[in-house]
């Protein structure tokens, strides 16, 4: 699945691609706003990440363009601007999701995740990952044909983690996550760390608790065999 | 404290009496010298009389009989010692009022038969007392009617001179520095009042201004370090998947996370902060509270029992309120964090919502927080290292925005947080 970044952020868009190309995915770079225009018309992209403060011109703009033309991309808006009109507009004219900066690289993970499957997987919302079938869809997770009984933050850890397979994903990562956009204010590692010992606890009913590594107490790893 | 009018109608007496009061005495002396002048006169001319008419026909026999009839023109013994031609005061018992008298007496030599004799022209002053009196009261009367002339002269010119003034006083109390504008003084045609009113005008332009401009710099400020903070965390998560790092190195990555996380959250408050002050979030619309407490309530339910402690919540059926939702989301999130956040193990947190108002109760390890100067920017009443010193800040801002009232008290070993929603 290709993704084409465009962010003007030289240091930004290399971290981007180099944890997203690890993650599966075929990147490509652009630094400007026609840079970006020339590569959505030659290319297909499933995913375009677009920044919207560009050099030389407006991502709204382009936004709009990618829109016109019927390019049937998944499109994630990065921006440092947080406000709300923004985010409204910005999604009102055909974005799929926002991204206010800073964010992390497991948070863009699980967004161009979730994207994805939303906008390709159009048989089933179900991905599997080491026998666990998870529902997007119902947002519910099978092992077996036996549900596990999951709150919804062991849900979106879950999917935080599968999304994110084989990457460390930091505890702050993790607690921003399960805290939302507003929360923010808590560096409350009991908080991830309750949260994980449970869903591990619940996976290893089902002899899957393996699947969750702690890293020296710094992250946490989904091991995808 | 007085006002202006009180404190110059005062000066005003004041300064009155005091000079009234020291001119008296020169008063008095100028008055008694006149007094005393006239005196001279009339007993110098009485004796020119006496001496046209009377004396060619007075005989020596007729001065016993004259000196009874007239006892302030007597005719006496002449004497040596006396000094003539010259009035001089002399003092004499008064019989009738029993009481001794000032005198003005000119003495004269005569000559009666051309026998030699002095000729005393007197005349009885007023007394002293009297005048002092007479003096006293004619101030008085002056002192009154300057009083009088003084608060009609003040009526009239006050429209001219102070009431442009108050005009001013009054416009400048409208200023707010946040507002949109600056408010407009009246015209007056005094060259003082109209360059004061200019130089106000200019003031407040520029206050208004330079507050400006430090809003969106802050603004700024805070969007421009947004790049630079991803590009921190997203080096820090792609070092995090180097699979060499070791213990030690996991735990400096681990104090940058934290580090970062830090200065995201205050830049983020300052941004949040800026835009409140910069009215950005205008909107209102009628917000279902008690829809929102329900939604907040699961995420800090978890967040509370993974830290130990209690958490409840108990609300009216239903609360509309007319508000911004997304600062409603953000009071709230301040509020409960704070109250799980400063909590102690096996604490409790409790939040109330009655038909006015939002409570917030929380126990804690410290006492009372005291004054309300915890609702001012960074000013963290422990060492905690977790706040960013901005969340009571901004929840304080947030009631300002919506005019609610919130209010801190310590009591029954709980803080209490109290958000008056309606009154």
């Amino acid at each position: 699945m290709k993704i084409l970044i465009i962010e003007d952020e030289k240091n930004l868009s290399d971290n981007m691609y180099q944890y997203l190309t690890n993650n599966k995915y075929l990147c490509e770079q652009a630094f400007t706003y026609h840079e970006g225009l020339e590569k959505i018309s030659l290319y297909d992209y499933s995913c375009i990440l677009l920044d919207l403060n560009l050099p030389d011109g407006d991502g709204l703009k382009l936004l709009e363009v990618i829109r016109n033309r019927q390019i049937d991309s998944g499109i994630i808006i990065l921006s440092a601007r947080t406000s709300l009109d923004d985010k409204i507009s910005g999604l009102m004219i055909g974005a799929d999701d926002y991204l206010a900066k800073p964010f992390s690289l497991p948070e863009l993970g699980v967004r161009i995740y979730a994207l994805l499957r939303r906008k390709i997987s159009n048989s089933s919302n179900v991905i599997h990952s080491n026998g666990i079938a998870i529902n997007l869809l119902a947002k519910t997770a099978v092992v077996d044909n036996k549900s596990l009984e999951l709150t919804k933050t062991e849900y979106n850890l879950l999917v935080l983690l599968v999304a994110n397979q084989n990457r460390v994903i930091s505890k702050n990562a993790i607690a921003e996550h399960l805290s939302g956009d507003m929360a923010d204010m808590f560096n409350s590692h009991n908080f991830v760390y309750t949260h994980i010992k449970n869903l591990k606890a619940k996976l290893a009913q089902y002899d899957k608790g393996e699947c969750i590594k702690t890293i020296y107490g710094t992250g946490y790893r989904w091991i995808e065999e | 404290m007085h006002s202006l009018k009180f404190r110059s109608v005062i000066n005003f007496i004041v300064s009155t009496v005091i000079v009234l009061t020291l001119v008296s005495p020169l008063l008095f002396y100028i008055i008694k010298a006149f007094y005393t002048d006239d005196l001279d006169h009339m007993i110098t001319y009485r004796i020119k009389q006496f001496e046209e008419n009377q004396l060619p026909v007075l005989s020596y026999i007729d001065i016993d009989t004259w000196n009874h009839y007239n006892p302030d023109l007597q005719i006496i013994e002449f004497k040596e010692d006396i000094k003539l031609n010259t009035p001089i005061q002399h003092i004499y018992f008064d019989k009738s009022l029993n009481e001794v008298i000032d005198y003005r007496v000119i003495y004269e030599s005569i000559k009666i038969e051309d026998e030699p004799y002095l000729i005393a022209s007197r005349i009885p002053m007023i007394s002293r007392a009297d005048l002092i009196v007479m003096i006293a009261s004619q101030l008085g009367v002056e002192f009154f009617f300057i009083i009088i002339g003084l608060m009609v002269v003040y009526r009239i010119f006050s429209r001219e001179i102070s009431n442009p003034f108050y005009n001013t006083l009054q416009t400048l109390s409208l200023f707010e520095v946040n507002g949109k504008s600056i408010p407009k003084f009246q015209a007056t045609n005094i060259i003082e009042y109209k360059y004061l009113n200019e130089k106000l005008s200019e003031l407040m332009h520029r206050t208004q201004r330079s507050y400006q401009r430090q809003k969106e710099f802050i603004e700024n400020a805070s969007h421009e370090l947004q790049t630079p903070l991803a590009v921190v965390q997203s080096q820090l998560d792609l070092l995090l998947q180097d699979p060499d790092l070791t213990e030690s190195q996991n735990k400096i990555i681990q104090s940058l996370y934290t580090a970062s996380a830090q200065t995201k959250r205050l830049n983020k408050n300052l941004l949040l902060l800026a835009k409140i002050d910069n009215n950005q979030y205008m909107t209102q619309e009628n917000v279902d509270l008690v829809q929102k407490l329900k939604d907040t309530y699961q995420l800090f339910k978890e967040i509370a029992n993974s830290e130990d402690v209690n958490f409840s919540i108990s609300t009216v059926d239903t609360f509309q309120v007319k508000a911004n939702s997304t600062l409603v989301d953000v009071l709230l999130n301040n509020l409960f964090s704070n109250a799980i956040r400063y909590n102690k193990p096996k604490g409790d947190v409790r939040i109330l919502l009655d038909e006015h108002s939002l409570i917030v109760y929380n126990t804690s390890e410290s006492p009372g927080l005291g004054d309300s100067s915890i609702f001012k920017r960074f000013i963290r009443k422990d060492n905690s290292k977790y706040g960013s010193g901005l969340g009571l800040a901004i929840a304080k801002e947030i009631c300002i925005f919506h005019k609610w009232d919130i209010g801190y008290q310590f009591a029954d070993n709980f803080h209490q947080f109290k958000i008056t929603l309606k009154s």
